[in-house]
C-alpha cells in the first residue's frame, strides 16, 4: 500500500506506507486525508527525496527504547548515516529543518505504543538528531572565528563585548 | 539556507551535542550575539558556578522577603534530580541581600552538613565563586569537603579564608582543582598547600599590598603544572624580585607555563627557560623599563599574543618574531603623539585598540614616515578599534585608508577586516564612518590593493 505526498514545489511522490510512517506528521495526516495526496508545503522535492532515502534505509530498524537520558549523551553517527548526511551545508540545514517540521523522531516511539506526550518530551530535544550531531561535529575543535567563517556568521559583538565575554569565559571554561 | 535560519531549539540541540562531545562550551559564546544568548539558555551550558555571598545587612523590612525567595534545599534536590545527577551540571540560584536590594546568590548559612543537599553540593560542585564582604568568615568552616571542585575563586581573601577553603579540597578523593583565583589577598597562607598548588593549571593572584605579597621564591617551585599565571601586585623593589630569581636560578621553573599576565618588571626577571615557552603575555603595572637605563629586549620566541596594559613603551623591550595579535590598551597619559612608536619592532597581523583616545595615535602606527617607507602595522590584516573620541577620525582615517594621507599610498596595505566602534552615545557616526571606509576601499581597489572583506562600525 502506498500514499502520495506533494512537496512545496508541486512534485508528487508515491511512497510505501511503511516508509512514510517513519514520519510522524504524515502518519497523522494519512488518517484525515483518505486517498487524497498529502501536501507538505514546507518541504521541497530535493529535501523530501533525501528524507525518504533515510526512511527507506531505516524502515526495518529495531526501535530504540524510551529515552532514559543516556541515549542523547553521544555524538556517534553510524556509517550509513554519515554517508547519507554528507551533503552541502544548504541541504544539511534543509534536512534539519524538515526533520523538525516532520516530527520524524517521535514516530519511532509511537510505534512502540509509548504515549505520544511522553514521546514528544523525549524526542523534541533531539529532532533532526543526525543533522544536529553533524553540525556539532563540524563545530568541534574550531575557534569562534573558524566557526564564523564556516557558516558565514557575522561577528556582531563590539570589542568591549568580546573582551567581557573573554573575561567571563576564563571562569566558565570547561574542566 | 544557512545556520542562521535554524530556529532556536534546533540550534540549542546542536549546542547540546557539541557540549556532549567534551568540546569547550565557552567557544560558542564568542561566535555572535545570538549564539551567546542561546548558549546561556541551553541546559547543558548553563553556568556551573555556585555564587555564595555574605549578607551585608539584614534590613528588617526585606529579610522575610529574602528568606521567602531563597531556594530551599528541596528545590536544590529537585534540580539535581531533574539533571539525573549527571556530572555535567549543578546550577543553584538563590538570593543575597545587599543594602536594601535583593540580588542573585544563595545563602550558605541555611544549610548544615547533615542535609542531603549539602552532601550533594560537596559531591557535585565544580566551580565555586566566593565573594566576601567582611572578615567574619567562621561560617566557611561549615563547608563540606569538595570532591569535584575544579575552579575556586575567592574575592577578598581575608585571613583564614584560603586555609579554610583549600583545606576542604579533598585531593585524596581525587578532587581535580585546576584553577585558583584569589583577589585581594590578605595573607600568604596559600603556600601551606603545596599539593594543591602542584596540581593547578591556572593561578590568578591579585593583591594591593606589599605586606601580604606571596614570596615568589617559595611559590614558583611548587607550580609544576601551571599553564596560565596572572600576577597583579603593587610595585616591588627590583632587588626583591632579582633575589628571588637568583635563588631559583638552578631550577627548571614553570615547565608548562604558556600564558602570563604580570608586571613587566617581573617578566623581565624571569629566566629565559620560562620566557622561551610563553605564547600569550599581558604586561601591566610596572613596566619592563621600570628602572630606566639601557635594557636589551627580552626574547619571547614563541609569543603569538601580546597585550600592553601599562606603558606602551614596553613594546621596545620585547623581541617577538612570531607575534600574531597585539592589544594596546589605553590608559597612560604619555601615549599621546609619542613619535617613538613609529619605530616599534612589533609586526602583528591582528591589532586591537580598545578605548583609543586619539586617531593620531593610531596613525603613528599605520602611516609610513618620511624616513621609513614601511609603517609598523603594514602587516596588519585585522584591525579592531574602539574610539573614545571621534575627533578627526572620519577624515583622517578615511584619507589614510584611501589614497593615503601623508604618504602617497594607502595605510594598512594588507588589511582585510576593519572594525571601528564610535564613542559611546555617538552611534550616529556608524553609518557615516562605514560609507567613508567603503569609499576608501574603492579607492584602494583602484590602486590594485585587495579590497576589504569586512567593514564594521558598530
Amino acid at each position: 500500500m502506498s500514499i502520495t505526498i506533494v512537496t512545496s514545489d508541486n512534485e508528487q511522490f508515491c511512497v510505501e506506507k511503511l516508509v512514510a510512517q517513519r514520519i510522524a506528521l504524515i502518519e497523522d495526516m494519512v488518517e484525515n486525508a483518505g486517498d487524497r495526496p498529502i501536501p507538505l508545503p514546507n518541504v521541497t522535492a530535493s529535501v523530501l527525496r533525501k528524507i525518504l532515502e533515510y526512511c527507506e534505509h531505516h524502515k526495518n530498524d529495531p526501535l530504540p527504547p524510551y529515552d532514559d537520558g543516556s541515549r542523547s549523551r553521544t555524538t556517534h553517527i553510524s556509517e550509513w548515516d554519515q554517508k547519507f548526511i554528507t551533503v552541502d551545508q544548504e541541504m544539511l540545514f534543509e534536512i534539519i529543518l524538515a526533520a523538525n517540521y516532520l516530527e520524524m523522531k517521535p514516530l519511532l516511539y509511537v510505534r512502540l505504543n509509548v504515549p505520544r506526550v511522553q514521546c514528544l518530551t523525549a524526542c523534541n530535544a533531539v529532532a533532526g538528531d543526525i543533522g544536529c550531531k553533524t553540525v556539532a561535529n563540524m563545530i568541534k575543535g574550531k575557534s569562534p572565528e573558524e566557526i564564523r567563517k564556516l557558516f558565514n556568521i557575522v561577528n556582531n559583538f563590539t570589542p568591549e563585548e568580546e573582551a567581557q565575554i573573554r573575561k567571563e569565559a576564563e571562569w566558565a571554561e570547561d574542566r | 539556507m544557512s545556520i542562521s535560519k535554524l530556529p532556536n531549539e534546533l540550534l540549542q540541540s546542536i549546542f547540546t551535542y557539541y557540549t556532549l562531545s567534551s568540546s569547550p562550551s565557552h567557544t560558542l559564546l564568542h561566535v555572535c550575539r545570538r549564539w551567546f544568548a542561546l548558549a546561556h539558555e541551553t541546559v547543558l551550558l548553563k553556568s556551573r558556578i555556585i555564587y555564595l555571598s555574605q549578607l551585608y545587612s539584614r534590613s528588617p523590612h526585606i529579610y522575610p522577603e529574602f528568606l521567602a525567595k531563597c531556594a530551599s534545599p528541596s528545590q536544590t534536590v529537585e534540580a539535581i534530580d531533574r539533571l539525573r545527577g549527571g556530572w555535567f551540571e549543578f546550577t543553584y540560584n538563590s538570593l543575597r541581600m545587599e543594602s536594601s536590594e535583593l540580588a542573585l546568590a544563595p545563602l550558605p548559612t541555611e544549610y548544615s552538613s547533615n542535609l542531603d543537599p549539602w552532601r550533594v553540593f560537596s559531591r557535585q560542585c565544580t566551580k565555586l565563586h566566593l565573594h566576601l564582604h567582611f572578615d567574619k568568615v567562621r561560617w566557611l568552616h561549615h563547608f563540606p569537603f569538595f570532591y569535584a571542585l575544579t575552579h575556586l575563586e575567592i574575592v577578598n581573601a581575608f585571613k583564614g579564608v584560603i586555609t579554610a577553603m583549600l583545606a576542604r579540597v579533598n585531593l585524596d578523593k581525587g578532587c581535580p582543582l585546576v584553577s585558583l583565583k584569589v583577589v585581594g589577598e590578605k595573607s600568604a597562607e596559600i603556600l601551606e598547600f603545596a599539593r594543591v598548588l602542584g596540581g593547578l593549571k591556572r593561578l590568578h593572584v591579585e593583591t594591593d599590598s606589599r605586606r601580604f605579597l606571596v614570596p615568589l621564591d617559595k611559590l614558583l617551585p611548587l607550580m609544576g603544572a601551571l599553564q596560565d599565571w596572572t600576577w597583579v601586585s603593587p610595585p616591588v623593589p627590583d632587588v626583591n624580585i632579582r633575589e628571588a630569581m637568583t635563588t631559583l636560578a638552578s631550577q627548571d621553573l614553570l615547565p608548562n607555563l604558556g600564558t602570563l599576565e604580570a608586571p613587566g618588571q617581573l617578566v623581565a626577571q624571569l629566566p629565559p627557560s620560562v620566557l622561551n615557552r610563553i605564547t600569550h603575555l599581558e604586561l601591566r603595572g610596572q613596566p619592563i623599563c621600570h628602572g630606566g637605563g639601557q635594557i636589551s629586549p627580552i626574547s619571547l620566541p614563541q609569543l603569538v599574543h601580546l597585550t600592553l596594559s601599562g606603558l606602551w613603551k614596553d613594546m621596545f623591550f620585547v623581541d617577538t618574531p612570531r607575534l600574531h595579535e597585539l592589544v594596546l590598551k589605553d590608559g597612560m597619559s604619555d601615549q599621546f603623539y609619542d613619535n617613538t612608536y613609529t619605530v616599534t619592532p612589533l609586526r602583528p597581523t591582528v591589532v586591537r585598540m580598545p578605548n583609543l583616545r586619539s586617531i593620531y595615535i593610531l596613525l603613528l602606527f599605520i602611516e609610513p614616515t618620511g624616513t621609513d617607507p614601511a609603517a609598523p602595522f603594514d602587516c596588519v590584516e585585522e584591525l579592531y578599534v574602539t574610539f573614545t573620541s571621534s575627533r578627526h577620525v572620519e577624515e583622517a582615517l578615511g584619507a589614510a585608508l584611501g589614497y593615503g594621507r601623508l604618504a602617497a599610498r594607502p595605510a594598512l596595505p594588507r588589511l582585510k577586516h576593519l572594525v571601528t566602534i564610535p564613542p559611546a552615545k555617538r552611534e550616529d557616526l556608524s553609518e557615516r564612518w562605514r560609507s567613508k571606509w567603503v569609499k576608501a576601499a574603492k579607492q584602494r581597489a583602484e590602486l590594485g590593493i585587495k579590497t576589504l572583506e569586512t567593514i564594521r562600525c558598530a
